[in-house]
């Protein structure tokens, strides 16, 4: 499977590279051609890669860690933690001193997040108690960011930031990618070296500890990986929320349900659901275009409604 | 009722009456709520007569009267605030703070509703109406023929000069039926946002200005001096691919942000570019 998969990831990634609404650049002109795949393309379709390749990834983590079908950066509150830390890190002038601080700032957010939750949270909790501690946190991360712009002296930061937290990787320039894409390998490299620990920890903590494992070190290890890997993503994209939902749920059954074999494919469907979302954001005929992260919750919320029904019926089976 | 509580109250009711046309000939108290109202109020009213502008007046980058905005009370969107400036006059704009309008006209304020202006006409518009409701109309009429004498003087009167787009914010483009539009359209340039069917706000990528060429790129030039996350975009490094084709001009918001006297600026900084 995961052959193929990795076919029709590069195979959306070069035909993320050719569209766009210029289509063939090089007829404009050597110079403006070049800036068009250089400048534009370049950095769009490799942040679409990595941003969907983590989020796929860190859905599949939290969803087989916490042993619960609907664990999901943005349903949890990880991404809108991550936000605010990276709205933290623009209105108080910091990301436009230190280069840094808006990827840093972005994983310190979403790093204290999935904290938050697993403090709270014990694995195996019940779905629901799970959703409405994301709730919460989601609450208190979109209160906090009001806060923010409340203090910022600039009049448009409602605005702006209303339309960034919507998620898009449009025009971004190469500096983005250069500084949130070491950040996301990073973490992606430290949970996918854990994909083994992750199947001894389904079978609960004591079991897993039983086995071998240090679930205490663990435990740190994925926090730290998707914090890592969902902070950089956020603080340069925004919220695109639902891909780390759905690609665990597209590739679960073809892996015997194991949590750690869910991984590897879980990262090439988050990668092919990005490239291939944003691709559609660009050819849908609007006059401007749609933003990527409300495109993917148009397409990911009835997925969540769809698999809250499942987890409910599990729950009376049992 | 007792002859005595009538007679009160009939001469409470004459005093009311009495006062009415008084305030509606010249207010001598008068408070505008709105960043393009403000700048006309700060032209039109006479000294003292105004005594309350919006807060966002004061910005030097938003205000094109900045200073002269910081010497009167700055307002936010309360109505205890603008009640303890006790205005017998309140400016706002139409269809917006509907509650704060009936809580004013409930405390026996006077309550100018004037419409929002997109175009040069529109401005001409509210500056008479509201120069009327100063008893100004004079300061409003050498207001208006400056407008046009400038306008007038200012207006590309040569072939078409080609295709121009304005980028502001968050990749934001002003199209068809937008102040902007009219702007460049009196230049001598086509919107080339208008050509892409955008309305009088939208959003454009960086590919579709790389592919299209303009001949004029007009940024918003230094939108905010406080960190803006959507200014980034202005200074996209893609853009230099331009630099041999598209001649640039540099805005300040200042002077597009309202329709009204100070649009201009706009034109003479287009110009400017041509050069």
């Amino acid at each position: 499977m995961n052959r193929w998969l990795l076919l029709l990831v590069a195979a959306l990634y070069l035909l993320s590279l050719a569209v766009g609404p210029a289509w063939w650049p090089w007829r404009l002109g050597s110079e403006v051609g070049w800036a068009i795949v250089w400048e534009l393309r370049l950095p769009r379709a490799t942040l679409g890669l990595l941003i969907g390749g983590v989020l796929g990834l860190s859905g599949a983590v939290l969803q087989g860690w916490l042993r619960n079908p609907l664990a999901e950066p943005g349903v949890i509150g990880v991404s809108a933690c991550a936000g605010f830390a990276a709205v933290c890190a623009f209105y108080s002038g910091l990301a436009a001193a230190f280069v840094l601080a808006l990827p840093l700032a972005g994983i310190a957010g979403a790093a204290l997040a999935v904290a938050l939750l697993m403090g709270a949270v014990r694995a195996g909790t019940g779905t629901v108690s799970l959703l409405l501690m994301g709730v919460a946190i989601n609450a208190i991360a979109a209160a906090l960011i009001s806060l923010v712009l409340a203090l910022s002296p600039n009049p448009f930061a409602y605005q702006e930031i209303s339309l960034w937290l919507a998620g898009s990787i449009v025009d971004r320039d190469l500096r983005y990618l250069a500084i949130a894409a070491p950040f996301m390998i990073l973490g992606a490299a430290i949970v996918l070296g854990a994909g083994r620990w992750l199947d001894a920890l389904s079978l609960g903590e004591d079991t897993a500890r039983s086995l071998g494992a240090d679930t205490r070190a663990l435990g740190l290890r994925l926090t730290l990986g998707v914090g890592l890997m969902v902070g950089a993503a956020t603080s340069v994209a925004g919220v695109i929320g639902f891909v780390g939902l759905i690609a665990p749920h597209l590739v679960r059954a073809r892996v015997d349900f194991r949590p750690g074999a869910t991984l590897v494919p879980s990262m090439l469907v988050g990668a092919a659901l990005v490239l291939g979302a944003d691709i559609v954001v660009r050819l849908l005929p609007t006059a401007s275009e749609l933003q990527l992260g409300v495109f993917t919750s148009l397409v990911g919320a009835p997925f969540l409604v769809r698999a809250v029904r499942k987890a409910h019926a599990a729950w009376l089976a049992t | 009722m007792t002859l005595r509580t009538f007679t009160r109250f009939a001469s409470l009711l004459l005093l009311l009456l009495a006062a009415v046309p008084a305030a509606a000939q010249a207010p001598q108290r008068v408070v505008t709520l709105n960043l393009c109202l403000d700048q006309m109020a700060l032209r039109l009213a006479a000294p003292g007569q105004l005594v309350g502008v919006s807060y966002l007046s004061r910005d030097p980058h938003l205000s094109v009267l900045a200073d002269r905005a910081a010497t009167i009370a700055p307002v936010r969107e309360s109505i205890e605030t603008i009640l303890t400036l006790r205005p017998d006059l309140v400016i706002l704009g139409k269809d917006s703070h509907t509650r704060l309008k009936r809580l004013l006209r409930d405390a026996g304020v006077r309550v100018l509703d004037l419409p929002w202006a997109t175009s040069i006409e529109d401005a001409e518009t509210v500056i008479e109406r509201m120069a009327a409701a100063l008893d100004r109309e004079d300061v409003g009429r050498a207001l208006i023929a400056g407008m046009r004498e400038q306008r007038q003087r200012l207006t590309w009167q040569g072939a078409p000069l080609g295709t121009a787009v304005y980028l502001e914010a968050n990749r934001g483009t002003s199209g068809k039926g937008s102040l902007m539009d009219e702007l460049l359209r009196l230049s001598g340039y086509r919107n080339l946002a208008a050509d892409l069917g955008i309305g009088s706000f939208g959003r454009v990528s960086l590919e579709t200005v790389l592919a299209r060429q303009p001949d004029l790129l007009v940024l918003d030039g230094a939108a905010n001096a406080s960190p803006a996350r959507a200014t980034e975009f202005v200074g996209h490094h893609a853009l230099l691919a331009l630099a041999g084709t598209t001649r640039l001009a540099s805005v300040p918001t200042r002077y597009s942000i309202c329709a009204g006297p100070d649009n201009f600026e706009v034109m003479r900084l287009l110009a400017e570019a041509r050069r």
